[in-house]
């Protein structure tokens, strides 16, 4: 099936979802003042548009999506992975290892191949921000 | 005269330079706001004089905001909400190697924004904040929604998916607790979620980490930027978009003037406004036209001259900056009001006068920096982009010491990339959360003033304000249809 297809099929579904929530909010306040009404109007909007762009797909040709996602998936998602093992890691081991750790592996990943200068460049690199935002700045770090 | 020279001296311009330093430094990096560093500032100069206090926030505001564009512009991160416009061609040019050209333009047009706010303000700040005082709930969501109908300049391809990511982007400005009614939602039991979705992190996700999964899943180039040594930029190159510079100040000094609007709002404004202007660009919009850097760092400095008119003359802050420093003249003993300008003329001229040479300042800094900025993007993509990515999830935390807000970054970070692969706007959906809690909450409490929507859509009509707005409404869908057709013709 054509990927277009299915996303706006996915939107039409979310838009509908969201009328759902948004009439359930409906029921708090007077009229006027619901907090489920300005949602309300937003996301039958979002379902028209939705509609339109989900028949629109019929009668012409769409958009060619750039889906070519297979190339880089495993590094995009290595990526990911690794910010959110970085987010639930720092508050175990320190913001300033948690960076070297984190920038080697992005360094890797983004074609570094000498893993002495990458070992240096993350280093400083942590040893850097550590510096200006903590010490300097006086900024809050992870 | 004696009091004047007795106040304004050496010392009184180093504490200005050394608050513009300051401002260059917080507004670049992103996650740190102009907002905190006043605020920061206020506990830190409470024993100063007024004068003295006064000249470093003025310093960190004026050049804060310009110094947003600094990142906006090498890495595509905006350093603030009011530089997300300058993104959107700024980060195009610095990858064709022009990074030096747009960051003189945001630095020029920054000067002449500041300046064009700071003659209205000093002419004719008094009649202007009565007409913006008597800007109701209805004309604050028609003003959203004129806004709103700017998606049209903010997506090249497909407009159905632009307002499809407009829309999204109200919703997501929904979530968390109502502020009328004090209802959560959409937070489906979180307490995080309670407190809303925050607007830097979502920045920062949807422009800097989006950029970075781009770049690391492509890998085409050895550098995210080129650099063209040959570049040379010439006054006459950069001057010549004055045009859409004033019309770009005139709506930020609009904009900056209405209490609760606000920077990002202004230079997305702007923006629309001089993709409209411009019939023939050389650069398309959205791929490194210098118009659209020019219009929005115009704006967004020019709402500094707005914001300071309804602070000084009646008390009421135009954006958070002001009514951190609206706090610091507390502090001081001085009450901004009707009054305040007859009352304490001496302050009045002061403030006017740090602004102006404030914004000189951030000529002199450009001057001196961006030679050395613009080199940035010769550094190798392999390492530049992990500091970017901790830089994004430091300027990520350190707006709220929070790791939650890391996840939004990374997870708007995602969705970003994915919206970019799939066509859809990333600055249609900024441009719907900026603007979607004016509306929700604007349209709710002009409805229950006006009892029903017979009574509200009667008395809009007969308010001038609100008539001028629905034809700025009328006349900008006009144009986007006309211009969309036209493309499309071409």
């Amino acid at each position: 099936m054509n990927f277009e297809l299915i996303l706006s099929m996915f939107f039409l579904i979310f838009s509908s979802f969201l009328i759902f929530l948004s009439a359930e909010l409906l029921k708090y306040g007077p009229a006027g003042l619901s907090p489920g009404l300005f949602p309300m109007i937003v996301s039958t909007l979002l379902l028209i548009l939705s509609l339109f762009w989900f028949f629109s797909l019929f009668k012409k040709k769409g958009d060619q999506i750039n889906n070519n996602f297979s190339k880089g998936l495993w590094k995009l998602l290595v990526t990911i992975i690794l910010t959110f093992a970085f987010i639930f890691l720092v508050p175990y081991i320190h913001f300033f290892y948690a960076t070297i750790l984190y920038v080697f592996i992005l360094s890797m990943l983004s074609g570094q191949k000498n893993k002495l200068l990458n070992l240096i460049i993350s280093f400083l690199s942590s040893a850097v921000i550590f510096f200006i935002f903590g010490k300097i700045l006086n900024v809050a770090l992870p | 005269m004696d009091y004047f020279l007795s106040v304004f001296n050496l010392r009184f311009i180093l504490i200005l330079f050394s608050g513009s330093l300051i401002g260059l430094i917080i507004g670049a990096l992103p996650g740190l706001s102009v907002t905190m560093a006043t605020a920061l500032l206020l506990s830190v100069t409470y024993s100063w004089p007024f004068y003295d206090a006064i000249a470093l926030m003025i310093g960190v505001y004026v050049v804060g905001v310009y110094s947003g564009a600094i990142s906006s512009i090498l890495v595509n991160i905006p350093g603030t909400p009011a530089s997300v416009a300058t993104s959107f061609d700024g980060f195009p040019m610095s990858c064709k190697g022009n990074s030096k050209k747009a960051l003189w333009i945001a630095t020029v047009y920054s000067f002449i924004g500041t300046v064009f706010g700071l003659i209205v303000l000093s002419l004719i700040a008094k009649p202007l904040s009565k007409i913006a005082l008597s800007f109701s709930p209805i004309d604050y969501f028609l003003l959203a929604f004129f806004g709103l109908t700017t998606v049209g300049s903010l997506t090249s391809k497909n407009i159905l998916k632009g307002h499809i990511s407009a829309f999204i982007g109200v919703m997501i400005s929904m979530v968390g607790i109502d502020s009328i009614m004090g209802v959560p939602r959409f937070t489906f039991g979180s307490l995080n979620l309670q407190l809303g979705i925050p607007i830097v992190p979502v920045l920062i996700g949807l422009f800097g980490f989006s950029e970075v999964l781009e770049q690391i899943s492509s890998q085409t180039s050895s550098q995210i930027s080129l650099l063209n040594n040959n570049e040379r930029v010439s006054i006459k190159e950069i001057l010549k978009y004055w045009k859409i510079s004033l019309i770009s100040s005139a709506i930020g000094t609009i904009i900056g003037i209405l209490p609760g609007a606000g920077a990002p709002v202004a230079s997305l404004l702007a923006y629309d406004s001089a993709k409209k202007y411009t019939k023939k660009p050389k650069i398309p919009f959205g791929q490194g036209a210098p118009e659209g850097i020019a219009a929005s760092e115009s704006a967004n400095n020019a709402c500094i001259g707005g914001a300071l008119v309804p602070m000084l003359t009646l008390g009421i802050p135009g954006d958070a900056v002001t009514a951190v420093m609206l706090s610091a003249f507390y502090v001081h003993g001085l009450r901004p009001g009707p009054l305040f300008i007859k009352e304490n003329p001496q302050a009045f001229e002061l403030i006017v006068l740090s602004t102006l040479i404030g914004s000189f300042f951030i000529i002199i800094l450009g001057f001196l920096f961006i030679p050395v900025l613009s080199k940035v993007v010769l550094v190798p993509k392999k390492i530049m982009l992990p500091l970017i990515a901790i830089l994004c999830i430091v300027g990520a935390y350190s707006v709220n010491s929070s790791l939650y807000e890391v996840s939004i970054m990374t997870v708007f970070g995602v969705i970003g990339f994915f919206m970019r692969k799939t066509g859809f706007s990333t600055a249609a959906m900024v441009l719907g959360i900026v603007l979607g809690e004016m509306m929700d909450s604007n349209f709710r409490r002009a409805l229950s003033l006006s009892g029903s929507v017979r009574e509200l859509i009667t008395g809009t009509f007969f308010k001038p304000i609100s008539i001028v707005i629905i034809v700025f409404i009328v006349l900008s869908v006009f144009l986007s249809i006309k211009n969309k057709t036209n493309a499309a013709k071409k």
